[in-house]
């Protein structure tokens, strides 16, 4: 910042002063013109550029002071250019630090799944699971989950974009104007679903009513919890989140074993409160933001709603379109086998837990998405900035290896997670005489061969995933949306396929040539972004 | 054709949404005509969501505003005659084909022109014209953000620096430059996608970026064009970006862009209207002839700005008013430096100063800071923003001003609407206003500011001797009346001459291909 002219000693008797002082003010004059503009403002007058001055005119005045300036900073010693491996090099201590900051931030992302897992070994709940349930209670809840991640995956990332692009503005009354409108009709998209669901029940009996109404019941409170998480994570408040789940999830174990009050009435008592306050915190969040922020709310609205899905409609079909390419293969599975099963889609346990099994490899490996893509938002600014446009492909270069790192390291954690989860989950062994859970899990093949099927899948679906938050980030939905539907497609056929051919459980075999197409088309995308990202990052408005 | 002028009036960053001189003009002006001019107000802002802060009178037919940020589809915010459905489509035409063979060889020739903006002006209406003709068959963002664009700018960037003849490392650019570079022209240029009425006239409130609808108009319906230059706009964004921390790139693209449309828009004026008579040394110097420069005066109201007696809490304390906006164009620190010379002298002075502290809240915040270093709390008084401004002066003995750049400034013609004389420093039109009525210093100079408070509050027969001749030199010169009549001549004459359409003159090759092809794609349906 420059620093402004002194006023008390403001009034300038000589060239050389007056030169001096434009100096100060612009450094490196831009043209006559800037010097004219500028000795003007200093409170210099034609009449003072003639009688003190002795020119004939502001402009010839300027055009000397300009010629003066030129020729002084030519004459400087020219500046040391600062060679590309300074420019690129980050310290290696930094390195360590952003890592440990954003890796521990993406596992804080992960910690309300663990603790829900944590809560069903120690205390046997979670919030919507019980490891007590029968077959036909676990098929109605996971309906119920699959069914309310699906119908607001596309909603959760809508909110997603939606807060995070008022909130990096600054706008937070936008933002929770915004969040209302999305969560309101996230709502009607859950109510659409379960009248569409009862009235193709009533056409076609595919349930009795009575597990219809109890899946439907289930999958608006998981939906209504999904839609609250979902602001509070757009709001990056992982810390709330994780204690309102624990709240809730401690809820559920007070109602079974204070006042035994069931299962379903425990789990929908907690799934409201935890909503509630989920909820609330978030009302609470926005509008301290506006109060310190003192925005005016007068006039400020939404794009009109054409507009609004013209924006977004990418973001919301993504969303819908990766919630059901995770839970196809279960879908695909749960409605084949040797021996037809009983309803439609009927829960099976040893293929569930072969995924529930593959699912805890995802918390190592995620956490490292949440680093990768902070490291490229941290660089790419400051590289841009130190840069010169003159040597704009090593900026391309700098940044196509950098992604080759991120997807490097992502495979190798991908890799280490699903060995170091094997083998933590295999240590249980032990247990196999004293638990017969263990003991079942262990003795059922298709557990295992699940297993490792899908934890193979997640890391592929994982590769897929940090490109796509790469495109998130240049504002380019369009290809993620493209290569999760690619992914989908290939999941469907091949996991429909392989599930009737051969064997339910191969319907894993479908998520794992999905989650491939899925990382290997994202992969050719984010190539070519990242040799012409100079353009995707200017056009990345 | 309208039975009475329609004027497209086009405002940037004032009038309706914004105070200030400009604003105050341009309300007294539609509501004086308020039964014989009809006005559709184009107006640029910074960010869409604004309210108006005038009442808006029944002339005022409609208003395009055109935010320039903050939007992401931003042609939606000021198209909504038109459906989205419509955007959509023009949308899907726009592909790279059509960009490649007939936006970038105009958009090759912009480049061209914008980095170096003194070659002839007559091609740069012409330029504007053509884009403003595509962006009624294809899409604005999705015609900037192709990768082809993006390709030819750097390309012409590349053609300027790579020699790197005749160029310091340091004017040479970063990479981040560039991006905001073409991010600005995107942002700038917004205007040329707005769809212009066909009207009696168009007036264009400053020589900027809004007036790039006078120019399409004027191409393409014929329309007569008016500017009021309040202050010199061109002249502000030298100052404004120069004296920035912004890279020297940054910076020389940002006054390129100012002067090319400055150029334009004096080229292409049929009456250019300064305030005052001194702004016409920068407007011949950047294209606008003499015979087209014809200054029209600020007028204020002087049934309601009129003399009398000081209120009851300011009776016997010796009083300077300020009303200024507080930014660093009024040089605040200076008037403030004023009060701690005169104190000295008068030790029970007050100056109070009206006006918005929200417009620089860092420059309002050092200004607070200054009052407390040289301890003049007791002396020097921040209003804020009155909404009565004919009562304020009257609250003061004298009233004071301190810019260092000016049109003509109603502060001072309503000071001395109401007797009381004025100190001013010396820019744009204020010794053309005052003349013998006050004291006039040279700017950015505290103590000859306080010199003239002190004369004035000193001699109370001077002061008063001065507050009368002011009165009877705004009623012989300065009247709303006077001012409001020559703008109705303006508009009366521009309405009823022909209209004949520039775009038959067009000579630019890169113009006269687009024209045809679009000729050729809307016959073909």
């Amino acid at each position: 910042m420059k620093q402004a002219v002194d006023i008390q000693h403001a009034t300038i008797n000589s060239r050389d002063e007056l030169k001096a002082k434009v100096k100060d003010l612009l450094d490196n004059p831009l043209s006559v013109w800037a010097v004219a503009a500028t000795i003007e403002s200093l409170g210099i007058r034609e009449v003072d550029a003639q009688r003190e001055f002795g020119y004939e005119s502001i402009l010839d005045l300027a055009d000397q002071i300009y010629k003066d300036l030129k020729e002084e900073i030519h004459q400087k010693a020219p500046e040391v250019s600062v060679s590309n491996k300074e420019i690129y090099k980050t310290g290696f201590w930094v390195q360590i630090k952003n890592f440990v900051v954003y890796y521990s931030q993406g596992l804080l992302f992960s910690l309300p799944l663990i603790s829900q897992i944590a809560a069903l070994f120690i205390f046997r709940y979670s919030l919507w699971a019980w490891l007590d349930f029968n077959e036909a209670q676990a098929t109605l809840v996971a309906f119920g989950t699959m069914a309310a991640f699906i119908v607001t995956g596309g909603f959760v990332q809508l909110l997603g974009h939606s807060i995070s692009s008022y909130v990096s503005s600054g706008n937070y009354f936008l933002a929770l104007k915004s969040s209302k409108k999305i969560a309101k009709s996230g709502m009607v998209g859950v109510l659409a679903f379960c009248f569409l669901v009862v009235l193709l029940n009533v056409i076609i009996p595919f349930y009795p009513p009575y597990m219809v109404f109890l899946g439907l019941t289930y999958m608006i409170l998981i939906s209504l919890l999904l839609l609250a998480s979902g602001v509070l994570y757009a709001l990056k408040q992982r810390i709330a989140i994780l204690a309102i789940i624990v709240v809730g999830t401690l809820l559920v174990i007070v109602n079974m074993e204070v006042f035994h009050w069931g299962i379903y009435l425990s789990q929908w008592t907690a799934m409201l409160v935890t909503t509630l306050f989920l909820a609330g915190y978030a009302l609470f969040y926005f509008k301290w933001q506006i109060r310190k922020k003192q925005q005016k709310e007068a006039m400020q609205a939404l794009p009109v709603p054409e507009v609004h899905h013209f924006i977004s409609y990418r973001y919301f079909i993504y969303g819908l379109s990766y919630f059901l390419f995770i839970f196809m293969d279960r879908l695909l599975a749960w409605s084949t086998g040797e021996l037809p099963p009983p309803f439609i889609l009927w829960f099976n346990t040893p293929y569930e837990i072969g995924m529930d099994w593959a699912l805890i490899t995802l918390i190592l490996s995620f956490a490292m998405l949440e680093y990768s893509v902070n490291v490229f938002s941290r660089e790419l600014k400051p590289l841009q900035k130190k840069i010169s446009f003159l040597q704009l492909e090593h900026f391309n270069k700098y940044f196509k290896k950098l992604y080759f790192k991120q997807v490097l390291l992502l495979t190798v954690t991908g890799l280490l997670s699903i060995v170091i989860t094997y083998y933590s989950v295999r240590s249980l062994i032990i247990f196999q005489d004293t638990v017969p859970e263990v003991r079942d899990f262990f003795t059922n093949y298709m557990t295992t061969k699940v297993f490792w099927i899908a934890s193979i899948s997640y890391l592929f679906l994982n590769i897929g995933l940090l490109h796509c938050l790469f495109f998130f980030s240049l504002n380019k939905p369009v290809f993620a949306m493209y290569s999760i539907l690619a992914g989908l497609a290939v999941n469907f056929s091949v996991g429909f396929f392989c599930s009737r051919v051969f064997a339910l459980e191969y319907s894993t075999v479908g998520l794992l040539a999905g989650s491939i197409v899925f990382a290997v088309i994202s992969g050719a995308t984010a190539m070519s972004l990242f040799k012409r990202l100079d353009y995707y990052y200017y056009s990345a408005f | 054709m309208y039975q009475k002028p329609v004027i497209l009036f086009e405002t940037e960053g004032t009038y309706p949404y914004s105070g200030g001189g400009v604003s105050t003009w341009a309300h007294i002006l539609c509501s004086e005509l308020e039964e014989e001019v009809d006005f559709i107000i184009l107006a640029l802002t910074g960010l869409p969501f604004v309210e108006s802060k005038y009442p808006l009178t029944s002339n005022i037919k409609s208003i395009i505003h055109m935010p320039l940020w903050g939007s992401e589809e931003p042609v939606s915010d000021f198209s909504k005659d038109t459906p989205f459905s419509e955007h959509i489509l023009r949308k899907s035409r726009t592909n790279q084909s059509v960009i490649r063979t007939i936006f970038i060889p105009m958009f090759r020739d912009l480049i061209q022109r914008v980095l170096n903006p003194f070659q002839p002006a007559g091609e740069f209406g012409e330029l504007i014209y053509g884009f403003w003709k595509y962006y009624q068959i294809f899409d604005y963002k999705v015609t900037l953000s192709s990768p082809l664009v993006w390709i030819e700018f750097k390309n012409q960037l590349r053609n300027k620096y790579q020699s790197r003849h005749g160029f310091l490392r340091q004017e040479e650019p970063k990479m981040i430059d560039v991006t905001f570079g073409m991010r600005w022209i995107y942002h700038f240029m917004i205007p040329l996608a707005a769809p212009i009425p066909r009207v009696s006239a168009t007036h264009a409130t400053l020589a900027g970026f809004p007036a790039i609808a006078s120019i399409a108009a004027k191409f393409e319906y014929g329309t007569p064009m008016i500017l009021t230059d309040h202050g010199i706009y061109i002249r502000e964004r030298l100052v404004n970006v120069s004296q920035s921390d912004m890279s020297y790139f940054s910076k020389k693209l940002l006054v390129d862009l100012a002067t090319f449309i400055t150029r334009t828009v004096y080229h292409y004026a049929d009456i250019i209207a300064p305030v005052t008579s001194v702004h016409t040394k920068w407007e011949t110097d950047f294209g606008g002839d003499n015979d087209r420069i014809n200054p029209i005066y600020n007028g204020v109201d002087t049934e309601k700005f009129y003399p009398h007696p000081k209120p009851e809490q300011t009776r016997n304390i010796p009083t300077v008013i300020a009303a200024a906006n507080v930014f660093p164009l009024k040089d605040i620190e200076t008037m403030i430096r004023s009060c701690d010379y005169v104190r000295r002298e008068i030790p029970d002075v007050q100056y109070i100063l009206y006006g918005s502290l929200d417009i620089d809240k860092v420059y309002t915040r050092k200004c607070m800071q200054l009052v407390q270093q040289l301890k003049v709390e007791d002396h020097f008084t921040f209003g804020g923003f009155h909404d009565t401004p004919s009562l304020l002066y009257n609250e003061g003995d004298i009233s004071i001003l301190s810019s260092i750049s000016e049109g003509f400034p109603y502060t001072v013609i309503e000071s001395m609407s109401c007797g009381r004389p004025v100190v001013a420093t010396d820019v744009g039109g204020v010794s053309e206003a005052i003349a013998d009525c006050g004291i006039v210093c040279k700017p950015r100079d505290a103590e000859s500011l306080a010199d003239g408070v002190i004369k004035l509050l000193k001699d109370r027969k001077l002061r008063n001797r001065l507050g009368e001749k002011a009165r009877e030199r705004i009623l012989d010169n300065y009247t709303i009346t006077e001012s409001v009549e020559n703008y109705r001549n303006v508009y009366k004459q521009m309405h009823e001459q022909d209209h004949v359409p520039a775009s038959s003159s067009i000579g630019l090759d890169s113009v006269i291909k687009m024209l045809s092809t679009l000729e050729a794609y809307e016959a073909s349906g």
